[in-house]
């Protein structure tokens, strides 16, 4: 792991320092308010509202809340309103039992007498109820923060399948999950991570299907992290991931419910972060990057020509230039003859060699697609005329650069489109190929692709290997949900070393 | 962490190896070579050096249109190699010899022999094993580089071209680099090539592909006209098509009836009866009606036995003249007989082999025609002509 380990009890003085939880609650309102007035020193959006009982006026309260982040309707009408206008309350030293049972209409109210539950309390946008004579407080549910509505997201469209999507709300999200999967043995085991952001985290699996050793390990991984915020899930899937340096990703990440419930169905572990809409699913294994949500939803034939693509792509997309600048460059005699002809001729006048010509012209599809990734939708207009004329045509037309190379890497640039998930690493790897090609041809494209092999199948996620499923065993049921897609009545069994129990049927339930 | 260390080293010395034994160090960019397409070879008859020419694509037009030309280059030289590299001197780019598909070698050169040429073809390594090699009918062979093509100008490829389609006709042969040295290598059998010529068209002097040449050892012996031809790739089994054409009466001239070859399967045996050697040919052709020049019906029970009857005769009696002018004029066994009893009877072979050219010159052989009709086409009868 990378990240450092500090000290533990450095850290739990630097906290009692900061928030005073050293300090206890006193039976005195007043004595409270200054307290927690202490610890939100200079921040004007916390309100303190005083009240009394209209008969009692020994019933001295006040709520405390974050301006904002609640809900005014359910503080006016369910804690104010009947506090005030209650006739039977007595300030005894039940009083706050009393008011949590018979008084407040709210559908979660926690007593507590801890610093660090209230500072969470007014954080999270619920209310803090304090009264006069009790060292204790009431948190009351009153969150009305302002929420993204559910939308299709962008990134993950489907051709057919649900189209609901995260949102930015962790509890939503979890909602989300739990309709698609009504079963008692959905587990939500929630956790805070980050010093400052206290970012709520959740750890979402079925019991009885997901691995033990695999949770165990997360698990682990999760306590280790030492970090003061996290801001959105890319965060803790750089912290925990296997082999941190690798282009390859080993924790798999979603936007869609469906998609997450799928894992968990095959015994795979989510994370879901709140303020993030991106989930993210442990064990992650090198063939998801080829599979699509919808892939299970349409029919079987379609889905595996659909996968036999995008891995057909990968290939064409790391190996494309490299093969040209081999080829061309070395085993001109591997050339067809008319087609030699072809090159020979466009080639003719060209000032720049091949390496250099498809470095080149390699790094302005790069630049290309980092721009349309950055700029303002409404020029995109622009870039296209920029990116199509000027350095497709007028740049073969003025002979800088070869007809062939501006084909090969098109070819390459939309492939790079086709499987967003491997885009970074296949950046890298092309670039490699490319280089290795130049200086020994085929053969150093070969000793790239061997080293590439054993890369993957050294690295591992959570204990998994990456290319298992593609390592094959028992080509009968191993292959029958990679390469291909196979019928679902044929997809009997969950992945061996992913899931506990392996029977998807019944049985198995 | 001793041990790791020699892993790395082991692995690395694996790659750097690879590297440095395996031949891809040559980075060259593609338009620094002069791509041959063909070449010539003559021979000059003062000193015995060697008159390379070669064929070379240049590209003409603009850059939108481009077009491909052919450009002669011609070289001197005491051998292959030395003329090969002379050429540098005139086509200011060294020469690319991978995508050269045909040779033209003159009689003359033939006629010294064509070890030396054959052992650079298979000695270097850019001339492709799937060079085409032909014999040039005609004085020189760099005359056949300069004619005039008629579908592309590239003369090489036209040639190529023109040898690929020739397996309709079956008047020449395909003969490629590394067959010809199996055959000039191996026991029992002479090597043949296609020879190709010039002929007059409209005005425009064409090349005509067409017959074979015969070859005693690594030199040229013999020529064989396109119809021996045809008889000689019937000997070998390699008939893929072409006609066969009969006279349907002794005495007409024009009304011949012609045969589509189908597909045709020859089996050569050798027999061994009391101690002496006989070649059993039988031929199994199978043939479709392609055109009639007579008036009358063929197609019925007894004509058709007699058409197929003359067609059987007339083919047996070719192949045996052929095979009988060959071991009386040339003693070369072109057909590859020895090379048959070799593979049937090692044993035997190993006792007749040495002087196989003396056996083959009175060799007995038995020929066998059996011609199926397959069809007559889209027409049962003749065309009618009425008055």
């Amino acid at each position: 792991m990378m990240f450092k380990h500090k000290n533990k009890s450095k850290k739990d003085e630097e906290r009692e320092y900061r928030y005073c939880s050293n300090k206890s609650l006193s039976k005195s309102l007043d004595e409270n308010i200054l307290l927690i007035k202490g610890i939100f020193n200079e921040d004007d959006t916390i309100i303190y509202r005083y009240f009394e009982n209209q008969h009692n006026n020994d019933v001295k309260c006040c709520i405390v809340f974050v301006n904002g982040m609640v809900n005014a309707e359910i503080i006016n009408e369910n804690i104010i309103k009947p506090v005030a206008v209650n006739t039977t309350l007595k300030n005894s030293s039940n009083v706050l039992e009393i008011i949590c049972k018979r008084v407040i209409l709210s559908n979660i109210v926690k007593n507590s007498a801890e610093i660090d539950e209230l500072i969470d309390t007014l954080m999270n946008g619920n209310t803090v109820f304090l009264i006069e004579g009790v060292s204790e407080f009431l948190s009351i549910n009153s969150q009305g923060l302002q929420n993204r509505a559910i939308e299709e997201p962008q990134t993950e469209k489907v051709l057919r399948g649900p189209r609901e999507g995260f949102t930015e709300s962790l509890m939503i999200n979890l909602s989300l999950v739990r309709k698609k999967l009504k079963t008692a043995d959905l587990k939500f085991r929630f956790r805070v991570i980050g010093d400052r952001s206290n970012t709520k985290v959740c750890i979402c699996y079925i019991d009885g299907v997901a691995n033990k050793k695999i949770l165990h390990e997360l698990n682990d991984r999760l306590n280790k992290i030492d970090i003061d915020g996290i801001l959105d899930s890319g965060y803790i899937e750089e912290i925990i991931k296997d082999a941190p340096f690798s282009p390859f990703k080993t924790i798999g990440s979603t936007e869609r419910p469906d998609v997450i419930a799928g894992k968990l169905l095959e015994g795979r572990i989510a994370i879901l972060i709140d303020g993030s809409p991106t989930a993210l699913t442990a064990p992650f294994i090198f063939i998801e990057n080829f599979q699509a949500n919808d892939d299970y939803y349409i029919n079987f034939y379609f889905s595996s020509i659909g996968r036999i693509l995008r891995i057909f792509g990968f290939i064409i997309n790391i190996s494309t230039p490299a093969l040209y600048i081999a080829i061309v460059t070395f085993h001109q005699e591997m050339i067809p003859t008319p087609l030699l002809l072809n090159i020979s001729a466009s080639r003719e006048g060209i000032p720049f060699p091949t390496t250099v010509e498809a470095l080149a012209m390699l790094l302005i599809f790069e630049i290309l697609r980092e721009t349309g990734l950055r700029m303002p939708t409404y020029i995109g207009q622009a870039l296209s005329i920029v990116g199509a004329l000027v350095i497709g045509q007028a740049a073969v037309d003025a002979r800088f650069i070869s007809a062939p190379m501006v084909i090969i890497v098109a070819f390459t640039g939309i492939t790079s489109l086709l499987i967003p998930k491997l885009s970074g690493a296949g950046i890298l790897l092309r670039l490699l190929l490319v280089l290795l090609a130049s200086i020994v041809g085929v053969y150093g494209y070969l000793i790239g692709i061997a080293g590439l092999l054993a890369y993957l199948f050294e690295i591992r996620s959570f204990g998994v290997p990456y290319l298992y499923k593609l390592m094959v065993l028992n080509p009968m049921e191993d292959l029958k949900d990679t390469i291909i897609r196979v019928p679902w009545w044929y997809l009997k069994f969950r992945p061996k070393l992913i899931a506990l129990n392996r029977l998807r049927n019944n049985s198995g339930r | 962490m001793k041990y790791k260390r020699k892993i790395v080293i082991v692995t690395l010395l694996f790659i750097v190896n690879t590297v440095v034994l395996s031949g891809c160090w040559n980075y060259k960019e593609i338009n620094e070579y002069a791509i041959v397409s063909g070449l010539a070879i003559d021979k000059s008859s003062e000193d015995g050096s060697y008159y390379i020419t070669f064929e070379v694509i240049d590209f003409a037009g603009s850059s939108k249109n481009i077009e491909f030309v052919s450009d002669i280059i011609q070289a001197k030289g005491k051998s292959i190699f030395d003329a090969a590299r002379n050429a540098i001197k005139t086509s200011s780019k060294r020469l690319y010899w991978s995508h050269a598909n045909i040779m033209i070698v003159s009689q003359e050169v033939a006629k010294d022999g064509v070890v030396q040429i054959l052992d650079f073809l298979n000695r270097d390594h850019e001339p492709r094993g799937r060079m085409h090699i032909l014999i040039s009918r005609e004085k020189t062979a760099k005359e056949l580089l300069t004619y005039q093509s008629i579908t592309t100008d590239i003369k090489a490829f036209s040639i190529d071209e023109a040898i690929m389609s020739e397996n309709n006709l079956s008047k020449s042969l395909d003969v490629i680099a590394i067959d010809f040295i199996n055959m000039l290598s191996e026991d029992g059998i002479s090597a043949v090539l296609p020879t190709i010529g010039v002929v007059v068209s409209n005005e425009k002097r064409i090349i005509e592909l067409s017959g074979a040449a015969m070859f005693s050892r690594d030199k040229l012996i013999g020529l064989l006209d396109e119809e021996d031809t045809k008889y000689l790739l019937f000997l070998k089994d390699r008939i893929e098509g072409g006609v066969i054409t009969l006279k349907a009466d002794k005495e007409s001239i024009n009304d011949d009836i012609v045969f589509e070859i189908l597909n045709n399967k020859t089996k050569i045996t050798p027999v061994f009866t009391n101690g002496k050697l006989s070649i059993n040919i039988s031929v199994v052709t199978k043939v479709n009606i392609d055109e009639v020049g007579v008036n009358r019906n063929i197609l019925d029970e007894t004509s058709r036995e007699i058409l197929k009857m003359n067609a059987e005769n007339l083919l047996k009696n070719n192949l045996e003249r052929l095979v009988n002018r060959v071991k009386k004029d040339y003693r070369v066994d072109i057909f590859g007989f020895g090379n048959i009893v070799k593979k049937n009877s090692p044993q035997m072979w190993k006792s007749i082999g040495a002087n196989w050219s003396d056996l083959f010159s009175d060799l007995d052989i038995n020929v066998n025609v059996e011609i199926e009709l397959k069809g007559s086409g889209l027409l049962e009868k003749p065309l009618k002509i009425g008055d």
